[in-house]
Parts: structure tokens; sequence; C-alpha cells
């Protein structure tokens, strides 16, 4: 995003550059931990640098999104935002960003039982399956926003 | 969870939570924003219930009269013209599980169980908080009867938001949320 471009209208770009990066980065690396064929570890290490890079990088524009659309400066406001369209385009984009903290907190909790071990070590293989339909959903949920214009 | 005798089990658990929130907080100085906010809440009721094929039925609520809550503490100050939209979150609880195969009441006794995640909004409708840690589970009469394994909760959504004129934090929830 440049700094001249607004962010309601850069936020479908930058999810198709997140979205390819995942898909280059992430996914393989999860679908090798899930073949138990990486540790917990290494899936962290993976995980760690896009989501502090380019994850943290889309969510400020989300961030900044919700503050052109709603005209806010970021001061904590009490009660809960009008329905209004103005809201629609970043609220989209919010899922995504849930997902991704969603995952860090799950990679984090696998790196802390495994460490080094592989996934057929885990004695809650429930967060396992939660990896496995994690990836795959916000995936699907990035796709399906990459390709919406920007404008309602 | 695991209780001795009986086995192992994951146990899916469906209800609500009522908690509330209190009035947000900046540190003396600082500006009252999202990333030097310091947001706070007390649990004031939980309620979920599940079936085990091990266990039964099994029901979760917390524990009113121990001091119990949730925070999202300031994040690392952004340098000039950034935004911090992640923040770390923090609830702090002590669980009872009724658990109809064991007939009684189980609980971590005085040891509080953390749950954390990381969060953009408040509330974080969509979060998903998890344990890192096993906690021992323990009878009316303070023996050993199990372990919580692990714990995952999700907050599905917001169905009820009643705005309070002010709700401050009682000293010994403060205490234990610092």
């Amino acid at each position: 995003m440049t700094i001249a471009e607004s962010p309601l209208s850069a936020l479908p770009r930058d999810l198709h550059s997140l979205l390819t990066e995942y898909r280059q980065t992430i996914l393989p690396t999860a679908q090798a931990y899930l073949g138990s064929k990486v540790s917990a570890n290494q899936l962290r290490g993976q995980w760690k640098p896009y989501y502090f890079g380019s994850f943290h990088s889309y969510a400020i524009t989300v961030e900044r999104a919700w503050r052109e659309a709603t005209g806010t400066d970021g001061s904590l406001e009490s009660g809960a935002p009008w329905a209004d369209p103005v809201y629609e385009v970043p609220l989209k984009h919010f899922p995504v960003c849930v997902a991704h903290n969603n995952l860090d907190r799950l990679v984090e909790v696998l790196a802390a039982e495994l460490g080094e071990q592989t996934a057929d070590k885990a004695e809650i293989q429930e967060r396992t399956g939660d990896l496995a339909q994690t990836v795959e959903a916000l995936d699907s949920l990035m796709e399906s926003l990459a390709e919406q214009p920007a404008t309602p | 969870m695991r209780i001795n005798g009986l086995g192992d089990d994951i146990v899916d658990l469906f209800g609500m939570n009522i908690f509330r929130r209190h009035d947000p907080q900046a540190a003396a100085g600082d500006p009252f924003d999202w990333a030097s906010a310091t947001i706070t809440a007390q649990f004031m009721a939980l309620q979920v219930t599940g079936h085990s094929d091990v266990f039964g039925q099994v029901r979760v609520s917390n524990t009113p009269w121990k001091v119990e809550g949730a925070r999202v503490k300031p994040s690392p100050r952004p340098r000039d013209g950034e935004i911090q939209p992640i923040k770390d979150y923090t609830t702090m609880l002590y669980p009872r599980f009724e658990v109809e195969q064991l007939g009684t009441t189980v609980d971590t006794g005085n040891t509080v169980v953390r749950l954390e995640s990381r969060v953009a909004m408040a509330p974080p409708v969509g979060d998903v908080s998890r344990t890192t840690q096993s906690y021992a589970l323990y009878d009316g009469d303070g023996r050993q009867v199990g372990e919580l394994l692990a714990a995952d909760i999700e907050i599905g959504a917001l169905l009820h938001h009643v705005p309070v004129t002010s709700a401050r934090v009682p000293a010994e929830l403060a205490e234990l949320l610092a």
C-alpha cells in the first residue's frame, strides 16, 4: 500500500499478497507438520515471521480502513458501533485477523506441548485437528475476500 | 480431561458466559487509545454443558466466590505513525466440573486456570483462548481425582450487551489481573 492510497481500496490487494505468501509458506509447513514431517518448533519457526511480518502489515491496513470508514482516531469509545454500510468492507476483513490471532495462539500451545516433537506425539489430538481445520478454513476465507472489490 | 477410574475424553461444551467489562484505563501520561489501554472484565456467570461417552453429562461453571476475571493488557508502544492492533488477552478462572459418572463436582482447588489468546477487538468475538499446562482436579475433600489436560474457550457470539454507567475493578480482582 502506498502512502497516498486509501486503505479501504488497498485491502483486497494486500489480502491477495498475504494469501500468496500464506500458500507458499504456511500451508506447506502446516501440511508437513500434520504429516509429522516437521516438529512443532519448526512450524512455529515458519509461522512467526509471517505473523509478525506480512500479517501484521495487513492487520494495520484493516485497522486503518476501519478508521477511514468510521472517522475514528483510535481513541476508545463507549458502546457498540451503529449499524452502518460504511463498516461493511473493514468488517469483512476482521475475521481474517481473528483467525490469524487464533492460529498464533494455537501454534504457541502446540510448540509448548511438543517442542521438537512431531504431531504424532501430541497427547491433545483435538488441537491437531483444530490446526488442520483452521488452516484450511482461513485459506478459503482469504480466497473469497481477495476476489471481492473494495467498494460495496 | 482425565478422571481416575473413568478414563480420558475430550468434551465439547456449549453455553453462556456473562461478564461485566470495566471502564478501560490508561496509565498516567499515556494516550487513551487501543494500544495503551488496559481492559479488564469480571466473570459473573459461566454455564456450559456437554456430553461425554466416558463421563456422561458434564457441566462446567465458574466459582463466583473466588476472584476471577479477564484482562487485555497494553500493547508495546508502536513507533510513530504505526498502529498496534493486536493485544494479549488473559482469562483467569476457577472452573467447576459436575461429572455425571463421577457423581460429584471437581475443581482445580486453589489453582487458577489461565487461558490466553491474542485479540484485536473487545469483546473478542471469535476469539479462542487456550491453556498451556494441565491442572490437577480435586474432589470436595481435597483428594486429587483427575487432571484437566487442556481447555480451549471459543467466544461464539455476543448475545446481549447492557451498558452500565460505570463498572470499576474490585480491589481483589485488580490485584489478580495486574
